[in-house]
């Protein structure tokens, strides 16, 4: 594997190594395009710290972002294919005994 | 295995092959047209292995100044670059400058002429630069002109060594 890769999969494995982080990507399995306050409600984390855990999930590529208008226009949040694919990799799915719901 | 075991062995073993550890920076500064040197600056970090953020473009759900107080004080963020190069940012480190936390996280840049030890600058900011400095240490000179680096330097270089600080088990 090329550095350039490595030093891209170090950032994902580094981000995901964090209780909280791997906590809002199941809730985002979980629910996917849901809002912003309903994340927080669900992983029960402050704002600003949701805010910033967000930002960096989305920043190494494992979360999306969109604003929709549903409504009410609200930003609407999903996780990308690469998280599915590091989630099944590492066999979180199957321990989510959670069923899958659309928001 | 738990996945949870399976990702610190994972990242153990990405930091083994690469010598490299895991490290996410914050990089504050003017906004405007003058953020597209933040950004500049930013690639040139990832390119090196590490995380950079931006606030106004990784945080784009709240105003800054309502949350990088509880973000730099709470988050697993391991440096936080300010570059002072406007009265936004002059305010940035007013607030920050004496929170424990976010010292200890805090890397200043500042134009050399209005630097403690280098410029002749007697102004009140100045004054809290020297301060800041007796303190906690991390005010840097920048120019980019004869002696001085520009801030790019002085942040790629400090960010790579505290990386080798963190591999080294020395942080």
């Amino acid at each position: 594997m090329k550095m350039k890769e490595l030093r891209q999969k170090l950032k994902i494995y580094g981000t995901l190594n964090n209780e909280d982080r791997l906590n809002i990507l199941i809730a985002l399995y979980n629910n996917p395009g849901i809002s912003f306050n309903d994340l927080a409600r669900s992983v029960k984390i402050d704002k600003p710290l949701l805010a910033y855990h967000v930002g960096l999930l989305r920043h190494v590529g494992l979360v999306e972002s969109r604003y929709e208008r549903s409504g009410r226009k609200t930003t609407k949040y999903r996780l990308t294919d690469q998280a599915l694919k590091v989630l099944e990799e590492l066999k979180v799915i199957e321990k989510i005994k959670l069923p899958r719901t659309v928001a | 295995m738990s996945y949870k075991r399976k990702i610190r062995e994972e990242l153990s073993e990405l930091e083994r092959k690469l010598n490299e550890r895991y490290m996410v920076v914050a990089l504050l500064g003017a906004g405007g047209k003058r953020i597209d040197e933040r950004r500049k600056i930013g690639r040139r970090l990832e390119s090196d292995g590490i995380v950079a953020l931006i606030p106004e473009d990784d945080f784009p759900e709240f105003a800054p100044s309502l949350i990088e107080e509880v973000i730099f004080e709470k988050a697993d963020i391991d440096l936080v670059f300010i570059n002072i190069e406007s009265w936004g940012t002059v305010a940035e480190f007013a607030q920050f400058h004496d929170k424990k936390e976010i010292a200890a996280k805090l890397r200043v840049l500042v134009q050399h002429s209005y630097h403690p030890l280098y410029g002749a600058s007697t102004s009140y900011l100045t004054d809290l630069y020297l301060t800041h400095l007796a303190k906690y240490g991390h005010v840097y000179a920048c120019g980019g002109r004869g002696r001085f680096p520009t801030p790019e330097r002085v942040i790629r270089i400090l960010a790579k060594r505290f990386r080798e600080l963190k591999f080294l088990g020395k942080i």
